[in-house]
C-alpha cells in the first residue's frame, strides 16, 4: 500500500519564478525508507508534509496524495496525525521546559487523551533512548539529545509516515551517530521514513531507495548500490569509502557488485585475493 | 500519571509548589497592592516577614532572592539618598559644600527607607510568585480561567525564546568583536549609538528563528483543534487555598481603603 504520491508535483515560490519542482512523481510504499539527496529537497519534503501547500505561499500544480488521500483538500491536524516531520534545528524544534513536557506537547495538541500519553511517552522516549533524561530542562540536553527528543515528540503523535528534513546538520559527528542509530532502529519497527540529508554514506545503510534531484527533476530513483555506481565520477556526492576505493581500484562495469559496507568489502576483497 | 513541576519530581518541590496557580497569584497581587497603598515601614516590616516564611516554606533558593535584593539594592540607594535630599523638615545632619548648604531631612531618611522596603517586597514577591509556580503549571491555570490555549502558551515560548535570543546576542557580538567592531570597552553613550549595527542582524536572526518555531509548532498541529487535552492535572484549590486568598484580598483591601481615608 502506498504511503505518499506524488503526481506531476510543480512548486514555484512565486507565479513569476522558475519551479524549484518541475513534474515531480513518487510513489513512497508503506514501511520504505527513502533518502532524498539534491536541489529543492526541503520544499520537496514540504509538500509530502502538506506545509505547501498549507503553510507556505506559493504557486503549486500537481497533487500530493498521503495514504490516498489529496493534501489539499486535508487539514493540517489530520496531516500532522499522519505525517510526523522532525526539521533541521533542535533548538527550534523544543518549545517547552523538559523532555517530558516536548514530547507531551505534540499528542496534546491532537486531542490524545491523558491516560493514553503516559504509555506514548514512555515507549516514544524508548525508542529514541532518552528515558533516564525524561525530566531534564530541556536546555541543559545536548544538540543530538535535543533532536532525538524532537523524534520522539514526533513518534509519540503514532505517524505512519516520518519525515526528516536534514536531521543531523546542526549536530557534531556523535549527534549524527546517534541519530542515525534511532533511524536504524526505526526503519526496523515499519514505519515509513522519508529523509534528506547530505550524508550519502549514512543514508545508504538505511535506505531502500536513494533518490537524486537535479534542476528541479528526479534523475534517479533507485537502490543505493546502483545509485552509487551512476554517481561515481560526480565530486557532488560522496561515495561509502569501501566502495569508493572499489570502484577506483576494479572500474566499473555492468557487472560491478559493488560493496556498501566494510563487512560487504572485506568478503569481496578474500574473495579476489583468494584467487592469487 | 499527572505530571507535576520539574521541581516537584526532582525532589526540589515544596507544599507551596503545589498549591493553585491561581491562588498563589492572588495572594502574591494583594502583597503587591498592599505595598503600593502604604508608606508604614511596620506594615512594610509584616509584610517581609510574611514573604520569609514563604520563602523558608516553599524552599526557594535563598541564592535567588540575594541575587535579586542585590539588584535592587542600588536602585533602593538612589531612592533614599534623593528622598534625603528632597524632603523638608528637621535635618539629620547637613553640610556646606562651597556656599551650597545640604540637608538630609530626617523626613526623608523615613520615607527613602519605606520606597526601600517596597521595591524589595515587590522584588521578592515577584521572584517568591515565578518560583513556586512553573510556566505550565500557570499556562494550565490561564486556559481553566477561560484564556485560549495560543494566549495562555506564549508566555511559556517567550520563557523559552528569551534565552534564545541572548545567545543570539553574544554569538552576533562576538562575530563583530572578531571584525575588530568592540562595544565593550566604550561608554554608555558610544555604546548606545555603535549597539544599532548589532540590532539588524538580531531583528533579523529573531524573526528567522520565530517563523521557524512557527512552522514546527504548526506541525505539531499546535491550535488545530479546540478541544484540547492536557497531560498535566492541576488540583483543584482547596478550602484552605481559598481562605487563604480571600484574607491576602482582605489585608490589601484594608490598606487601600486606610490609604483612601487618610
Amino acid at each position: 500500500m502506498e504511503a505518499i504520491r506524488l503526481e506531476n508535483l510543480i512548486f514555484k515560490y512565486n507565479r513569476k519564478a522558475e519551479p524549484v519542482l518541475k513534474g515531480i512523481n513518487i510513489t513512497v510504499k508503506q514501511g520504505e525508507c527513502i533518502a532524498i539527496l539534491g536541489d529543492s529537497k526541503t520544499t520537496l519534503c514540504m509538500a509530502m508534509c502538506g506545509v505547501i501547500p498549507h503553510l507556505i505561499p506559493g504557486h503549486m500544480d500537481g497533487k500530493v496524495y498521503i495514504e490516498g488521500r489529496d493534501s489539499a483538500t486535508m487539514g493540517v491536524k489530520d496531516i500532522a496525525a499522519k505525517v510526523g516531520v522532525v526539521l533541521q534545528d533542535p533548538e527550534n524544534q523544543s518549545f517547552n521546559l523538559n523532555v517530558e513536557a516536548d514530547v507531551v506537547f505534540a499528542m496534546e495538541n491532537i486531542g490524545v487523551p491523558p491516560e493514553e500519553m503516559e504509555n506514548r511517552v514512555q515507549e516514544a522516549l524508548e525508542i529514541v533512548r532518552m528515558t533516564p533524561f525524561r525530566y531534564t530542562a530541556s536546555h541543559q540536553l545536548s544538540g543530538g539529545q535535543k533532536q532525538r527528543v524532537a523524534i520522539a515528540s514526533v513518534l509519540a503523535m503514532k505517524p505512519q509516515i516520518l519525515i526528516l528534513d536534514e536531521p543531523t546538520r546542526e549536530l557534531d559527528p556523535m549527534g549524527r551517530e546517534e541519530i542515525f542509530e534511532v533511524l536504524g532502529r526505526l526503519k526496523k519497527s515499519g514505519i515509513t521514513v522519508i529523509i534528506v540529508e547530505n550524508d550519502p554514506p549514512r543514508l545508504a545503510k538505511i535506505a531502500d531507495r536513494m533518490l537524486l534531484i537535479r534542476n528541479g527533476q528526479i534523475k534517479y530513483d533507485v537502490a543505493p548500490r546502483q545509485f552509487f555506481k551512476y554517481l561515481y565520477g560526480d565530486d557532488r556526492i560522496k561515495l561509502p569509502q569501501v566502495a569508493q576505493a572499489y570502484l577506483d581500484i576494479f572500474g566499473l562495469s555492468e557487472q560491478t557488485n559493488l560493496p556498501m559496507s566494510v563487512k560487504e568489502g572485506v568478503e569481496m576483497y578474500g574473495k579476489i585475493l583468494s584467487h592469487y | 500519571m499527572a505530571s507535576y513541576a520539574v521541581s516537584v519530581r526532582d525532589g526540589r518541590g515544596s507544599s507551596l509548589t503545589e498549591k493553585h496557580p491561581v491562588t498563589i497569584a492572588i495572594c502574591c497581587l494583594a502583597m503587591i497592592c498592599a505595598a503600593f497603598a502604604t508608606v508604614d515601614i511596620t506594615a512594610y516590616l509584616v509584610m517581609l516577614g510574611m514573604l520569609a516564611v514563604a520563602v523558608l516554606v516553599g524552599k526557594i533558593p535563598k541564592a535567588n532572592i540575594v541575587k535579586i535584593i542585590g539588584l535592587v539594592i542600588p536602585l533602593c540607594f538612589f531612592i533614599t539618598l534623593i528622598q534625603t535630599l528632597s524632603q523638608g523638615g528637621p535635618d539629620i545632619a547637613s553640610y556646606m559644600i562651597g556656599s551650597y548648604a545640604i540637608h538630609f531631612s530626617y523626613a526623608g531618611v523615613v520615607l527613602g527607607a519605606a520606597i526601600t522596603l517596597r521595591v524589595l517586597i515587590l522584588a521578592i514577591t515577584m521572584t517568591t510568585f515565578f518560583a513556586l509556580v512553573s510556566p505550565p503549571r500557570l499556562t494550565r491555570a490561564l486556559y481553566d480561567l477561560g484564556m485560549p490555549f495560543k494566549y495562555a502558551y506564549a508566555f511559556t515560548l517567550a520563557l523559552h525564546f528569551l534565552p534564545l535570543i541572548i545567545n543570539e546576542i553574544s554569538t552576533i557580538n562576538n562575530a563583530q568583536k572578531c571584525r575588530g567592531y568592540d562595544i565593550d570597552r566604550c561608554n554608555f553613550i558610544v555604546k548606545s549609538i555603535k549597539i544599532i549595527p548589532l540590532m539588524i542582524p538580531l531583528i533579523i536572526m529573531c524573526l528567522r528563528r520565530a517563523s521557524s518555531i512557527a512552522l514546527a509548532m504548526d506541525l505539531k498541529a499546535f491550535g488545530s483543534i479546540t478541544n484540547r487535552t492536557f497531560y498535566l492535572e492541576l488540583k483543584p484549590a482547596s478550602v484552605g487555598e481559598k481562605l487563604t486568598a480571600g484574607l491576602f484580598v482582605t489585608g490589601s483591601l484594608l490598606f487601600i481603603i486606610r490609604s483612601i481615608l487618610y
